[in-house]
């Protein structure tokens, strides 16, 4: 299989890993909601699902963006031409953060729009879990481009065991 | 089938180097691993720079002997054996001529007489460290004495241990039922080569006249006629006797004419040369500072040695000629295909550039990381072809050392091949490549190093095939050998 077509599987591989996590999500929650979201004349678990139901697909789109940008820069957008400058850890980090950041701010002006989704801070943690620890940081270990592979942090003890030589 | 290289003088030695690179480059005609090339030289100037050049080149070559590149590879698959002691002189050190010929014996005899006749006083005072100082009367003097008549009648050098070892392992290859391929190399018109071509073909002969008359062993030569021209300082002729490069069309005329009439004792000759002599910037009478800059004619001798052990025994008499079609300059295309011997053949670009770019890599790529790697100057997970196949491997080897060796020489080679000629071109590898350290190299050119070919095998994608680190046979590849084998692969053209 040539480099591009297993980059294009792998791609496919994170946008369904995603749509697995945004499903988790969705029920985990649906699970929290019922703790926080009370017993007033508003309070009902399948209004509140069905604000919260685009929440998830939101993120689960920006995760899988990202991640998979993280890749196809691997693969295709950095070049290397001397043995300085690669690895691009910073580059990973930068962008892991930058999605755990949206994990926390997207909800929260989410909810600035829709107003009757009641909001609790453990919907942003399900979201950091989920999309940046499960979602990010494991798709990039496997799949980010072999010239990258042990940029993740901790993927050489993984990804050593897959395929290391040595 | 076994190989053989004798360099015979300065001229044999960049001969030798030529040789040296072509089949660390996979070029020998041998299956992989399963051949020997045995390299002796013959120089009375044994700290020629020439020389010792080749020398260090074909000391790393017989290092890397050891790495383990595995099977399937034209890489390294030639074994390279020294041999012992793999100088030989014909003088021994602070002799003169007349030391030599034991002239004090035959002073006053009629002996005597005719040899101050043939020899002046100074040749026959000089002393000969520096070799024959392009005087072949002088060479063929000392080679006569060295080889004297057997008890047969047989011309033979007695109690020399690099003769002994050098025909002894011909007759263990001849009795294990290998052809023996021995290929000489030396000048026509300079001192030691033309004394020694003539002589040393009629010595194996004679050594070998069992082998050679059963067709188990045939001797090939590749004559260097004229190519270069130097013109020595005031201070260069003050300094003693030195080669004369005027002489040179008369002592080759000379030497043609004696090899046109009398058996040469080879079974087949190359005589390589140049219409237009390349002018040596720096006169040496010898010694170190005798290191000339490889050129076009040595690359051609080595090619013509490939010709020779890739020849079939039976392939009858024949004259060919080769030339180059560009006045101005030497292409790939003037480059003949190496026959192989499992009856293929490979071409010479294809091979030399998938190992300069090899060399290229190594250098630029690897080198430097392994370096900065071992002073804890930089992280491993940036590479991860070291934490593939190098972490937990000891860097500060010999093995390494010499390969680091070996690639320097080979670019310095690559380097001055391509500025060989002072009227021509020599357009084999692109000269934009080159930064001002031969080895080093201009990452947007690497595809394009060789000339006339994009081989898609950019810095970029070199650096993907490494970190992704699929070896075509991973079976007895292990170390530092498994590295250079992936890399090497890995420099293959798409």
């Amino acid at each position: 299989m040539s480099r591009n077509a297993r980059m294009g599987l792998y791609m496919l591989g994170i946008v369904v890993w995603m749509g697995i996590l945004g499903l988790i999500a969705y029920e985990a929650g649906s699970l929290a909601a019922h703790s926080f979201i009370g017993t007033g004349v508003n309070a009902s678990l399948q209004k509140w699902q069905g604000l919260y139901k685009p929440l998830v697909f939101i993120m689960a789109s920006i995760s899988a963006l990202i991640t998979v940008f993280w890749c196809a820069l691997t693969e295709w957008g950095f070049s290397v031409q001397s043995p300085w400058g690669v690895g691009k850890r910073t580059v990973w980090s930068l962008m892991g953060a930058a999605l755990a950041v949206l994990s926390f701010v997207v909800p929260y002006v989410y909810v600035m729009q829709k107003s009757a989704l009641i909001m609790s801070p453990i919907i942003p943690v399900i979201f950091l879990l989920l999309f940046v620890l499960a979602g990010y940081w494991i798709s990039t270990i496997f799949a980010t481009s072999a010239a990258y592979k042990y940029t993740p942090l901790f993927s050489s003890q993984i990804r050593r065991r897959k395929g290391g030589k040595n | 089938m076994s190989y053989y290289f004798i360099s015979i003088g300065g001229s044999g030695a960049k001969v030798m180097e030529s040789l040296t690179h072509l089949c660390a480059a996979g070029l020998m005609p041998n299956k992989e691993k399963m051949s020997d090339l045995y390299v002796m030289a013959i120089d009375p100037d044994i700290g020629n720079g020439n020389l010792k050049r080749s020398s260090t080149a074909l000391h790393c070559l017989n290092e890397f002997q050891s790495l383990d590149i595995g099977r399937g590879t034209s890489l390294f698959k030639t074994n390279v054996k020294l041999s012992r002691p793999f100088i030989w002189s014909p003088t021994e050190a602070d002799m003169n001529l007349d030391d030599i010929m034991s002239y004090q014996a035959y002073r006053g005899t009629s002996i005597g007489n005719l040899y101050e006749v043939l020899y002046t006083q100074e040749e026959r005072s000089t002393m000969l460290n520096e070799g024959f100082r392009g005087r072949p009367a002088i060479g063929a003097a000392v080679m006569a004495k060295k080889a004297g008549l057997d008890k047969s009648n047989n011309l033979n050098i007695a109690n020399e241990q690099a003769w002994d070892n050098l025909i002894h392992a011909i007759q263990q290859d001849v009795k294990n039922g290998q052809e023996a391929k021995i290929f000489l190399a030396g000048s026509v018109f300079g001192g030691t080569g033309a004394a020694g071509v003539p002589t040393v073909a009629r010595l194996l002969r004679s050594m070998l006249k069992e082998y050679i008359d059963a067709g188990t062993a045939r001797i090939g030569g590749a004559l260097i006629l004229p190519f270069f021209s130097f013109t020595p300082t005031e201070q260069d002729k003050a300094a003693g006797m030195y080669a004369s490069s005027e002489n040179f069309l008369t002592n080759t005329k000379a030497a043609l004419k004696y090899y046109a009439m009398k058996d040469s004792g080879y079974d087949a000759m190359y005589f390589i040369g140049d219409s237009q002599l390349t002018a040596v910037d720096k006169f040496s009478i010898g010694a170190a500072s005798q290191n000339n800059d490889a050129h076009i004619v040595d690359f051609y001798g080595a090619l013509a040695a490939l010709d020779f052990y890739s020849e079939k025994a039976d392939s009858g008499q024949q004259c060919s000629y080769i030339s180059h079609m560009a006045d101005d300059r030497f292409s790939w295309n003037d480059l003949p295909d190496i026959k192989l011997e499992d009856g293929g053949e490979v071409r010479i670009k294809d091979a030399i550039a998938q190992f300069a770019r090899f060399i290229f890599a190594y250098v630029h790529l690897v080198k430097p990381v392994l370096s900065d790697l071992a002073s804890g100057k930089i992280k491993d997970y940036k590479y991860p072809w070291f934490r593939d196949f190098l972490a937990g491997l000891s860097i500060d080897t010999t093995e390494v050392r010499s390969f680091e060796a070996y690639a320097e020489s080979f670019a310095t080679w690559l380097d001055q091949l391509e500025h060989s000629g002072n009227n021509r071109r020599v357009e084999f590898i692109n000269p934009n490549a080159f930064t001002s350290q031969p080895a080093d190299v201009v990452p947007e050119h690497f595809a394009t190093l060789a000339v006339d070919e994009d081989s898609k095998v950019t810095m970029n994608e070199l650096w993907h095939r490494l970190c992704e680190g699929k070896l075509q046979d991973e079976e007895y590849t292990r170390g530092f050998g498994r590295f250079l084998r992936l890399l090497y692969d890995s420099c293959a053209k798409v």
